[in-house]
């Protein structure tokens, strides 16, 4: 998305002002009061809306992108506190989420309240300038789901929280930008700097962006993994999930029947470090706007994420 | 690829004493049901396989198929191509999925088992080798029913959708032809060696009934009229007997399943 904006921008506006973690909440308006992170060189990712109602606190991510940086990249970025903050100490700290569990994923990250009890990936002091603005620039990481922390190192609070993906390698994709009704749609990934001669899996899915900027997940939970409940809303259809929404060929069915008419989905597998795909429209697709999502996956986990916007006349 | 469906419940190959088929002649989209008996609560396998000769058109092959059945599970697919750079196989279920696979020496093969009963459209297409005039395109499939209490056990197919033609059905150590679609040319059956390597085009039986062109069914093929051939049972490419093919690979869910566990971590 935004091709042409190298500099990924996600203002993330959390309780600057919060006293305690368990309220931490993203706003889903810019303050005026501090509390901004800007990270910058980030690839930028569409994602559905997520708006999680936990024991510990509700949360809810206020942004449409996500931002998803390679392995080898370095994680920088600026906070913008207040004048408040002038010349205080801070601390960015990055934390990988165990995802095998989704629950305890959103545990770990409500644990970190008690930074004692989490090991960070990764973890830089800064002191904020006159203005309380600091940069910051957090060395590689490996593949994976993280969340970037910044901390009042005094009161132990959370000034702004940011999920971030990181991945193996970068890639690229080629196709058309505009597409014709009907018309199978070609699409080649490129992993750019990968390691060669392992078996990678390639993927591609084409959803309107009408639909994509529409879709939403509501987790809520009391708690027991048992109770939890999700609903996947996209366009007028929804799907509610009880338990934990692991990934399942169960739920995958699940979903399938509600991803809308003007979709598709496209694979392949390959040992080369690129890969062609085709994905089918049939001639009922409303003209538009539509949101290519391309990823890579090996062993090694996920080997790149992009996305681009493909017209459909 | 209706056959696909229709290749499962077809070709019934098994260990279950003798089947009768409900009609020998059905027309299509009619039901065809099996019965017979076997040791209660005892599986009885089925297998098919069917096989065609797509025509090249610019380098490119292409078979669609609307409205195809997939029976109940167990099941299991594999379709198999020759004369070709790449593959790829799209099904629309709500939406269309394709999977992409690269020929090693000409052919490649893409299977799935337990596939969620429903109805599909189908789609093959890719690219063929240079030069080649026509891609053999063979379809494999295997389903399963279990008796009852008194040893006996009935599957109904579908038979919308798929070519017209004569069908093998092979269970219970016997094998039936049945012609579906009316009996435009008289089918017959008669054996070719089986294949010898990946590289080497795959030989089968032929029904003599060729595949005329868009078939009575909802079944089309671009630009071109295939011939439809069906298997040789003892001849074998079922989906139990073929050698680990080119490009064969795990289904798309259980892709799907890795890729989000991977982006999940």
């Amino acid at each position: 998305m935004r091709p042409a904006v190298l500099m990924f921008i996600i203002f993330c506006v959390s309780g600057a002002l919060a006293q305690n973690y368990n309220n931490y909440t993203l706003p889903t308006y810019p303050s005026m009061s501090g509390g901004w992170l800007a990270l910058g060189g980030a690839n930028d990712v569409l994602m559905p809306h997520i708006n999680l109602k936990m024991p510990e606190g509700n949360w809810t991510y206020p942004y449409d992108y996500y931002p998803v940086f390679a392995r080898n990249q370095n994680v920088t970025g600026t906070f913008f506190g207040t004048s408040r903050t002038a010349g205080s100490t801070i601390g960015v700290i990055v934390l990988k989420l165990d995802t095998s569990s989704f629950q305890e994923a959103l545990r770990e990250l409500y644990k970190t309240e008690a930074f004692d009890r989490v090991e960070p990936t990764g973890f830089k002091s800064i002191t904020l300038n006159g203005t309380g603005i600091g940069h910051f620039s957090i060395n590689c990481l490996t593949s994976g789901l993280y969340v970037l922390l910044v901390v009042d190192l005094k009161k132990l609070s959370v000034l702004s929280a940011l999920p971030m993906f990181a991945t193996d390698d970068e890639i690229s994709v080629e196709s058309p930008d505009i597409a014709a009704k009907g018309e199978t749609l070609k699409v080649k990934i490129k992993v750019l700097q990968g390691q060669r001669n392992i078996s990678r899996m390639y993927g591609a899915a084409i959803v309107s962006l009408e639909t994509y900027r529409a879709a939403s997940i509501n987790t809520s939970s009391n708690g027991l993994k048992d109770k939890m409940t999700s609903v996947i809303s996209l366009g007028n259809k929804s799907l509610k999930l009880v338990g934990e929404p692991k990934i399942s060929q169960t739920i995958v069915d699940q979903i399938l029947p509600i991803l809308p008419d003007d979709s598709a989905l496209a694979m392949a597998e390959s040992n080369k470090t690129e890969s062609e795909m085709y994905l089918i429209h049939d001639g009922d697709w409303k003209p538009g706007r539509y949101v290519l999502t391309c990823g890579v996956y090996s062993n090694n986990g996920l080997g790149g994420i992009r996305q681009k916007i493909i017209e459909m006349v | 690829m209706k056959l696909i469906a229709f290749l499962a419940i077809l070709s019934l190959a098994s260990t279950a004493c003798a089947f009768d088929v409900s009609s020998s002649n059905p027309a299509l989209g009619d039901k065809v049901t099996l019965t017979g008996t076997a040791n209660p609560g005892q599986k009885v396998d089925f297998q098919t396989s069917f096989q065609m000769d797509l025509p090249v058109n610019s380098g490119k092959y292409e078979y669609v198929a609307n409205g195809v059945d997939i029976p109940q599970k167990p099941n299991q697919f594999a379709v198999t191509a020759t004369g070709i750079k790449d593959l790829n196989v799209g099904v629309k279920i709500g939406i269309w999925i394709s999977k992409g696979f690269t020929a090693t020496n000409g052919v490649a093969t893409v299977s799935h088992s337990d596939v969620p009963p429903g109805r599909y459209d189908l789609k093959v297409f890719g690219e063929a080798v240079d030069g080649g005039r026509s891609v053999n395109l063979k379809v494999a499939a295997e389903t399963a029913v279990n008796a009852d209490t008194a040893g006996r056990y009935s599957l109904d197919i579908d038979t919308s959708g798929i070519p017209s033609g004569a069908y093998k059905i092979e269970g219970a150590g016997e094998t039936k032809i049945i012609q579906v679609g009316g009996v435009e040319e008289a089918p017959k059956v008669e054996e070719k060696t089986a294949p010898a390597s990946p590289s080497t085009p795959v030989a089968s039986t032929e029904t003599g009934s060729g595949y005329s062109g868009s078939p009575s069914g909802k079944e089309t093929v671009a630009n071109s009229v295939p011939q439809k051939t069906t298997e040789n049972a003892s001849g074998g490419q079922n989906m139990s007997s073929s050698q680990p093919p080119a490009g064969q690979e795990k289904g798309f869910i259980g892709w799907l399943q890795d890729s989000l566990q991977g982006i999940l971590g």
